[in-house]
């Protein structure tokens, strides 16, 4: 019976989706109890899991036989081993407070029943990732996340940046997709098998060579893009045009570190190139320092903490390249709750303030809102890594992997003075000071289903960092020894603190302007004039070929030849019926005629 | 002697004279009448060739052939004046030539 377990996980959310999208759309109210109710379900069934079997052993669920051709077997598998139930039990907890936060935070929207099945949706697809035993099964739900995240980000479609913004998303995540799926093609032939049971045993083998090294790039690509890392990261700031929920339950918590999960899967193959782990480590080092730079000087709520989010996922990506799975779980489960809360508490924030999300518009929100306030408070203490919270303890698992490389240590510790600068920045300029917008002046705290959820995930952000994800997963990690790490860490992350209380207290605007932070470093630009001018020219060529050739040449042109024909044979008929019958009378002889000399006529 | 005994030659030089000449009544002249009449000197010409080589053949089944024919002949005779009599009444003329409505 456990062995169906992940079955049922998988697939309550996808029927609540179903059933939403049949038959409850016109009930907003029994949709949203049917999509929270079945969210519920899988997460007891997650906990369940979660808390039977041994912590080491796999527990394989039954597979069904999908494809088979030519030495290629694909099953659709589901597989529950450690690792699995906790992103499971991860990923539908956190989806579940998500749920009752949108409960209030939709209350008004007239079209909630289509953003509750959407979230479904996204949870089916999501588990889909989680629990797929091979490559080509996680693909399948890879693109399924791709799909519920544009319609989640375009949710609010008659908002042109929203529908942008969706598109984004996902012609930015088909490039990293691209990558992907040569990876997994790769990995089937140089391995001959795409299950991730069998990966470890068939890369001890010892295949070597280039080969591996863009099989394993090829893979990483595909993480590039799923989890927003350079140079495919443009999506993700923009993505903050969705509802507030959404870019805390895709956008910060599960979807984004989907790329960093699958990484760890398929891990064997990447380990057999040092030259793939040490991009991928140097790619998240860099990514740790980049984003967090940019935050320092975005004025818009959300986009600082997607930002925060992109530099955080680096160090989960920059963990695994240096080949040390524990810590980059355990730093990707801490952060889901800790930047799920903050996500939440920014909607709770935009929410009070009327759909305001320009900080300098806010201010003075710590009397107003008290409660956001000091969650926010613990969910920036928990991201900048100050102890005794939980960030501190994943984040030092981090760094003392680092404690190896000092290139990498130095950038993502940077990284980390410059957080604790944006973080201290943004709470000072919104909570701190005098309102200086007329939405900040009516702020109110929000409907207790969004209290409920913030003040659970602002306990686990504390707490879950005392949960034994390293010895759950059986990694075998070392005890911790206290390295020089910790206390660099821990002191420049402070430091960061203090030129953000100088410059930013009582501040009324901006007293700084870095024309390139502000501009992202101006990638967006780039992009812009160098791919997307050409597509366009492309797409301009394409529509002149279309234009002129298909549809004026040849279409058109057949029609007007047939007129033109007609035109002319329309002369011939004169309306003289002696001159028909002269013309038939001489086609006649004409026709007897030849008969008679070509001697058919015998 | 030439006329001593009348041939096939005869009969199908004959045919192929009123052949001709109902031809040339089609083609040439304007009213319509006149065209229907010089189509039934068509019809006869042609009955007139077929019935001859029929004798000279030795098929009598041609006489029955050339019954039908003049039967078929008379019939479309009489609708062709009718159409002639309503065409009359509309245009008050039987000049062929005026006879070009249907042209585009």
């Amino acid at each position: 019976m456990i062995a169906y377990t992940p079955y049922l996980i998988l697939l309550l959310p996808l029927v609540a989706a179903v059933l939403i999208r049949l038959f409850l759309h016109p009930f907003p109210k029994i949709a949203v109890t049917c999509s929270v109710g079945a969210c519920l379900l899988s997460f007891g069934g997650s906990l369940l899991l979660l808390a039977s079997g041994t912590p080491s052993g796999g527990m394989a669920a039954p597979t069904v036989t999908w494809i088979e051709f030519a030495g290629l077997k694909a099953n659709f598998g589901l597989v529950a081993d450690p690792l699995a139930r906790m992103m499971a039990a991860l990923v539908t907890g956190v989806a579940f407070l998500v749920h009752i936060y949108s409960i209030g935070y939709l209350s008004k929207d007239p079209s909630r029943s289509r953003f509750f099945a959407e979230l479904s949706l996204f949870v089916f697809s999501m588990l889909g990732i989680v629990f797929a035993d091979n490559l080509v099964t996680m693909f399948i739900f890879w693109e399924l996340v791709g799909l519920s995240s544009y319609l989640l980000i375009g949710f609010w479609f008659d908002r042109p940046a929203a529908g942008a913004a969706a598109n984004k998303a996902f012609l930015v995540n088909r490039i990293g997709d691209f990558g992907f799926i040569l990876g997994i093609l790769g990995t089937w032939s140089l391995f001959g098998t795409i299950g991730f049971a069998d990966l470890p045993s068939r890369a001890s083998a010892g295949v070597a060579g280039w080969a591996v090294t863009a099989v394993g790039l090829g893979l990483f690509c595909g993480c590039l893009g799923k989890s927003a890392q350079f140079p495919l990261h443009v999506w993700l700031p923009d993505s903050m045009e969705g509802p507030t929920p959404v870019s805390s339950l895709l956008h910060a918590a599960t979807m984004v570190v989907a790329g960093v999960y699958m990484l760890i899967r398929v891990l064997p193959v990447l380990e057999l190139s040092q030259v793939t782990m040490t991009t991928i480590a140097w790619v998240g080092g860099i990514m740790t320092l980049l984003p967090a730079m940019i935050a320092c000087q975005q004025n818009d709520i959300k986009r600082i903490l997607a930002y925060s989010t992109l530099s955080e996922i680096a160090y989960m990506v920059m963990a695994v390249g240096l080949g040390v799975t524990g810590p980059a779980m355990y730093h990707l489960m801490t952060h889901a709750f800790f930047k799920c809360l903050l996500f939440l508490a920014s909607g709770s924030v935009i929410h009070g303030c009327h759909e305001e999300q320009d900080i300098w518009k806010m201010g003075g929100l710590s009397k107003r809102m008290p409660f956001t306030y000091r969650v926010t408070w613990i969910g920036t203490i928990a991201l900048c890594g100050i102890p005794p919270v939980s960030g501190f303890w994943s984040k030092d698992a981090i760094f003392t992997a680092t404690a190896s490389h000092p290139g990498l240590a130095a950038v993502s510790m940077l990284a980390g003075f410059f957080t604790s600068f944006f973080m201290l920045r943004m709470i000072l300029v919104a909570f701190g000071g005098n309102p200086r917008g007329e939405g900040a002046k009516h702020a109110h705290e929000g409907p207790p289903v969004m209290v409920v959820p913030m003040l659970i995930l602002a306990v686990l952000s504390i707490f879950s960092g005392l949960f034994p994800v390293e010895a759950f997963l059986g990694a075998g990690h070392e005890a911790h020894h206290a390295s020089w790490t910790l206390w660099v860490s821990l002191l420049v992350a402070l430091a960061g603190f203090i030129p953000a209380y100088q410059i930013y207290a009582g501040a009324n605007q901006d007293p700084v302007s870095i024309p390139l932070l502000r501009g992202k470093f101006y990638i967006d630009e780039f992009y812009q004039r160098f791919f997307v001018a050409g597509q366009d020219g492309l797409g301009r060529l394409a529509d002149a070929f279309e234009g002129w050739v298909v549809r004026g040449f040849i279409v058109r042109g057949s029609g007007v030849m047939a007129r033109a024909a007609g035109q002319g044979l329309r002369l011939v008929q004169c309306g003289q019926v002696q001159i028909y019958a002269a013309v038939f009378i001489v086609g006649a002889m004409l026709l007897v005629g030849w008969l008679i000399r070509s001697g058919a006529w015998k | 002697m030439i006329f001593s005994e009348i041939t096939l030659g005869h009969y199908l030089a004959l045919s192929g004279f009123l052949f001709i000449i109902g031809l040339a009544g089609v083609l040439l002249r304007r009213s319509l009448l006149i065209v229907m009449m010089s189509l039934e000197l068509l019809l006869n010409a042609a009955n007139l060739a077929l019935v001859a080589v029929g004798r000279f053949q030795g098929l009598p089944d041609t006489q029955v052939a050339v019954f039908f024919v003049i039967t078929v002949a008379a019939a479309e005779v009489a609708i062709g004046l009718a159409i002639l009599v309503a065409i009359f009444r509309v245009k008050k003329t039987t000049a062929i030539d005026s006879m070009s409505s249907l042209r585009f």
